[in-house]
């Protein structure tokens, strides 16, 4: 046999393999690219059978798995746009749905196992589809859920949410080949605006080894959730614990079905019943009574949350997701409660007063006013007739001149106290033509422009002898020439200047007259006669004046209600002797439009700013970082502390309470006018503590001077070991009020949330029957309890099914038929 | 000629080469040994190559040159694959592919002697599991067909030329096979 034979067909498969890989490599970087570029947007609007728009649907692109990203859901009205291949296919999943009637998420029931809750969607190059998703309820929950929220804990301090979960997962549905994924989500109750935290992940071994090698050890270049920040559940954490879960007895065949159903299988005889839920490990077992025990991970959390608005309060959902490389294997979320987080001090009812610097301590930083002599120079453009002194009347440009004169003047002598001394006119006349025929026109027209001039000063205004200087001149041909260079004509100067050097004397009269002679006859003379020389027919003044003293209060008052231009002193005199609030405001605006780098005018416009509900963090921020700050001609002074104190309200006002925090921390001293502010903007920080965990008594105090329902709300804020007695103490301060019969519906809205929080059967019962009370004398307060849902639940005590707007003997009647013991 | 068909084969080698290195810079690379070869002294080696997330391409070689006596176990052969990943995480879990096979044996284990050429594909599979970070152990199986042409004889009856050939239906390939990531 020839030995070509093998040799043969071994290099042709060699080379058609090589040419696979490399077509097959090239081709796949072509698509990939090709790809990218094809991306179309699509927008789902997604709505339930009965027609209800979708809210919170999960969408996930199935062409492009195993990316799972909870973040793609639809919004308030069921919409959501993303960017996919036009040929991909979509999975709408069912979580939350919008509930108009209570304006609040409500989460739908659903065991959630995979591609079952999906609907598919193919997007076959469509822009806009509308999708009707298949909608699953369940009567009963699974008493073996796959995962379970045990414990939530939301702290606000500042502007930070803290949180601390603490989390159930069935021991069995941890393997090494799937990630857990729990997406905490923050909803604002007010806005509706859903904040994603960062999720929590627990990544089996082979899935981390596989997910690294995805990426080439670097998790960043592919995988979203390291892009958008996680917080790793390691398996050291994780404790393996028992839960025992009752449900009702269905009978022997019912039992049986249902825990097949549930993958559970026989593994003694019947009489005794029990099943296994895996093969492996025993990861729950059941009998025939009544209990199920299920094997279950429990785990710890602690993550932080920034948020805007910190004193509206918050529903706290977790996302449960599950997935193996390529589908999910479970997808759910902790939908049996929703927690609220809310901010402690939320119920703080504060008047924080604003701080002006419109005061005799700071009279040093106003500006001088102008007194003495002064020298204000202005321009003319007046259009004469050619070759002669006298203006063109019928020009209406001169018109235009004339009135702008006019105001330029009576603008300088309108000052009080102001009397012009002198006045010197300058002027030029072009270089064409005779040099002394030309010096004698440019003379002539400066004397008719002093005569106007002159003719806008009254004689009140003026000395008697005013002292007049003239100051004619002809413009050079070099002026000329300059001046035809800023238009780029640098041919033409060429032409000019040469003519200029060869007959320069050192004589002005003779060689003005021999240049022009020459340039006369240049081709562009025509050029330079219409439009350049007439620009050196321009008269020039200054007016030198003398001011004995400033405007008096009076004055001012009259030179702003005629419309005059005030300078800076005037307003400050405006402004400080003004009494009328809204006039205040009116000429601090005005003045701080007009003088923005007035200190005085900048804070107290931001505290009238507050005052009126619309705080302006931006306007003293420049402050933030500044210790001092000059004022020009005066010195350098430290920031004053009324800048501050307008800083940090308006920064609580806006409820940044980091900054506001901050600042206060930093800078403001706490003494006299800044205490309160101080404290507030710690208090609301969540300083409430001293570094050695004891309560800070100095906030407690300032924040209690200023109301007794605020001291009853800063106490409740304390938790802790001095919870009880700070509980105890508001509870009495409560009591004294409702004593006093004041303000009955908060006193008792307060009470109700002192024993809600406290321990035992008969504490709970008391709440009740004191949020009734708080609602009957104010029912508008329903609104108030919803947001706290815990006090909510109150109303729907089972053990005290009494509907709110009965009346009041009924249900206290009803109450002590129950035993409250009250 | 000679001459020129060594220059021939060493230039196709070069452009070949050329080609799979620069395949090999863009894509994951994985080495290979099939432990269960190296029981009955076959050397083996193989390269994988990712070309996207669920396909690979894979490249084994082996060769055996033992001789015990009259007994010859000598042959070699080539074996490109081509592999799909359902799970979208190549070297784990589960994969399918084709497979082709082209070599030559000089066998005489039961007297017969044997020298033929072989060449066929088929389908295989098989599951990996993971070991570590770049470790991995593939367990897989072939069946296909062949086709082989070549002589058999007994003794000193050469035949001078093929006597045998025809299609079998036949393992390809068993694997128990240590794989590592290099890039």
């Amino acid at each position: 046999m020839k030995k070509g034979f093998t040799y043969t067909h071994f290099l042709h498969t060699l080379l058609c393999l090589c040419l696979l890989i490399g077509g097959a490599v090239v081709e796949g970087k072509a698509q990939k690219k090709k790809d990218k570029a094809n991306l179309i947007s699509v927008t789902l609007r997604v709505k339930t059978p009965d027609g209800i728009k979708y809210s919170g649907a999960k969408i996930w692109d199935a062409t492009t798995r195993p990316v799972i990203d909870t973040r793609y859901r639809t919004d308030k009205n069921g919409e959501v746009t993303l960017k996919v291949l036009p040929q991909s296919t979509l999975m709408v999943g069912e979580y939350m749905i919008w509930d108009e009637k209570i304006n609040e998420f409500v989460p739908i029931d659903d065991l959630g196992m995979g591609d079952d809750y999906y609907t598919e969607v193919k997007v076959n190059g469509r822009t806009t589809i509308d999708v009707v998703v298949k909608q699953v309820m369940t009567e009963n929950a699974d008493v073996t859920a796959e995962t379970e929220l045990v414990d939530v804990h939301g702290e606000m301090r500042g502007n930070t949410m803290v949180l601390s979960t603490k989390m159930l997962v069935r021991a069995d549905l941890v393997r090494k080949d799937n990630r857990f994924i729990w997406q905490p989500v923050i909803i604002n109750q007010q806005t509706k605006e859903v904040q994603y935290g960062r999720a929590f992940v627990l990544d089996g071994k082979e899935y981390n080894i596989t997910q690294m090698r995805n990426f080439d050890n670097q998790p960043t270049n592919g995988d979203f959730l390291h892009e958008q920040g996680l917080v790793r559940v390691s398996h050291d954490s994780l404790k393996l614990c028992k839960v025992k879960r009752f449900r009702r007895p269905v009978g022997k065949t019912a039992e049986i079905e249902y825990a097949k159903s549930h993958g559970y299988f026989k593994i003694q005889n019947a009489d005794t019943i029990y099943y296994k839920v895996t093969k492996g490990d025993t990861v729950a077992f059941a009998n025939r009574t009544d209990s199920i025990e299920t094997y279950y991970y429990e785990f710890t959390t602690k993550d932080k949350i920034y948020v805007d608005q910190p004193l509206t309060p918050f529903a706290y959902v977790i996302e449960t997701l599950s997935e193996d490389y390529e589908k999910i294997l479970i997808s759910d979320s902790v939908d049996v409660h929703i927690y609220g987080v809310l901010h402690p001090l939320r119920l703080l009812d504060v008047k924080m007063q604003y701080a002006e610097l419109d005061s005799a301590l700071y009279k040093q930083w106003w500006p001088k006013p102008k007194v003495g002599a002064m020298a204000t120079e202005g321009s003319v453009d007046f259009k004469f007739l050619v070759g002669k002194s006298t203006l063109d009347s019928k020009d209406p440009h001169n018109a235009n001149e004339l009135a702008k004169a006019e105001k330029t003047v009576r603008g300088i002598i309108n000052a009080r106290g102001t009397t012009v001394t002198g006045l010197r006119v300058s002027g030029k006349s072009s270089p064409e033509g005779d040099y002394d025929k030309n010096l004698g026109l440019a003379q002539g027209r400066l004397n008719t422009a002093l005569r106007i001039l002159k003719g806008f000063i009254p004689s009140d205004k003026r000395l008697d002898y005013l002292e007049e200087d003239l100051a004619p001149a002809v413009a050079t041909w070099q002026e000329v020439a300059d001046s035809m260079r800023k238009d780029s004509l640098f041919d033409e100067v060429a032409q000019i200047e040469k003519i200029i050097a060869a007959h320069s004397t050192g004589n002005t009269r003779n060689d003005i007259n021999n240049q022009g002679r020459q340039i006369s006859r240049l081709s562009c003379y025509g050029m330079i006669k219409d439009k350049y020389l007439p620009k050196f027919r321009r008269v020039d003044f200054v007016l030198n004046t003398f001011v004995r003293r400033s405007a008096n209060i009076h004055e001012i008052r009259d030179m702003y209600a005629n419309g005059e231009e005030m300078d800076e002193y005037s307003f400050h005199q405006l402004y400080a002797n003004e009494t009328d609030t809204m006039l205040r405001y009116k000429y601090c605006k005005e003045a701080f439009e007009k003088y923005p780098e007035s200190i005085i005018f900048r804070t107290d416009h931001a505290g009238h700013l507050i005052a009126q509900n619309r705080p302006d963090t931006a306007l003293l921020s420049q402050y933030t970082y500044l210790k001092r700050f000059k004022i020009e001609g005066v010195g350098s002074f430290k920031v004053p502390e009324e800048t501050r104190i307008n800083q940090v309200i308006s920064y609580v006002k806006m409820q940044n309470f980091d900054r506001a925090g901050k600042i206060a921390e930093t800078y403001l001293s706490g003494g006299g006018r800044s205490e309160f502010a101080k404290r507030l903007a710690q208090a609301y920080c969540g300083s409430l503590y001293k570094e050695d965990g004891s309560v800070n008594d100095t906030i407690i105090n300032a924040i209690s001077k200023s109301s007794v329902m605020n001291e009853i709300v800063i106490r409740m804020a304390i938790g802790g070991n001095a919870e009880a007695d700070q509980r105890r103490r508001a509870e009495e301060l409560c009591d004294t009020l409702l004593k006093e019969n004041k303000m009955n519906a908060m006193a008792n809205f307060l009470k109700a949330i002192c024993l809600k929080r406290a321990d035992g059967k008969e504490s709970r019962n008391r709440a009740t029957i004191h949020l009734y009370r708080a609602l009957e004398a104010d029912p508008q307060l329903i609104e108030l309890a919803k947001t706290d849902k815990d006090l909510y639940d109150r109303l729907y005590d089972e053990e005290m099914p009494v509907p709110i707007l009965r009346p009041r003997e009924d249900w206290e009647d009803q109450i002590k038929g129950n035993k409250t013991g009250l | 000629m000679k001459l020129v068909s060594r220059l021939k084969f060493i230039v196709i080698l070069a452009v070949l080469s050329c080609g799979g290195m620069q395949v090999m810079n863009a894509q994951r690379l994985v080495a290979k040994t099939n432990l269960l070869y190296w029981c009955t002294g076959t050397i083996n080696a193989g390269l994988e190559v990712r070309v996207s997330r669920h396909y690979t391409l894979n490249l084994e070689g082996e060769i055996n040159p033992l001789t015990l006596g009259e007994k010859s176990l000598k042959h070699y052969a080539i074996q490109p694959e081509v592999r799909y990943w359902p799970m979208g995480r190549p070297q784990a879990k589960w994969f399918y592919g084709a497979i082709g096979t082209i070599g030559r044996k000089e066998t005489n284990l039961t007297g017969t002697y044997s020298y033929t050429d072989t060449f066929g594909g088929g389908v295989s599979g098989g599951y990996v599991f993971v070991l570590g970070q770049r470790l991995s152990l593939e367990t897989s199986l072939a069946l296909g067909a062949v086709y082989e042409r070549g002589m058999e004889w007994k003794g000193n009856n050469h035949p001078g030329g093929p006597n045998v050939s025809g299609l079998k239906f036949c393992p390809l390939k068993a694997g128990v096979t240590l794989t590592y990531i290099l890039k």
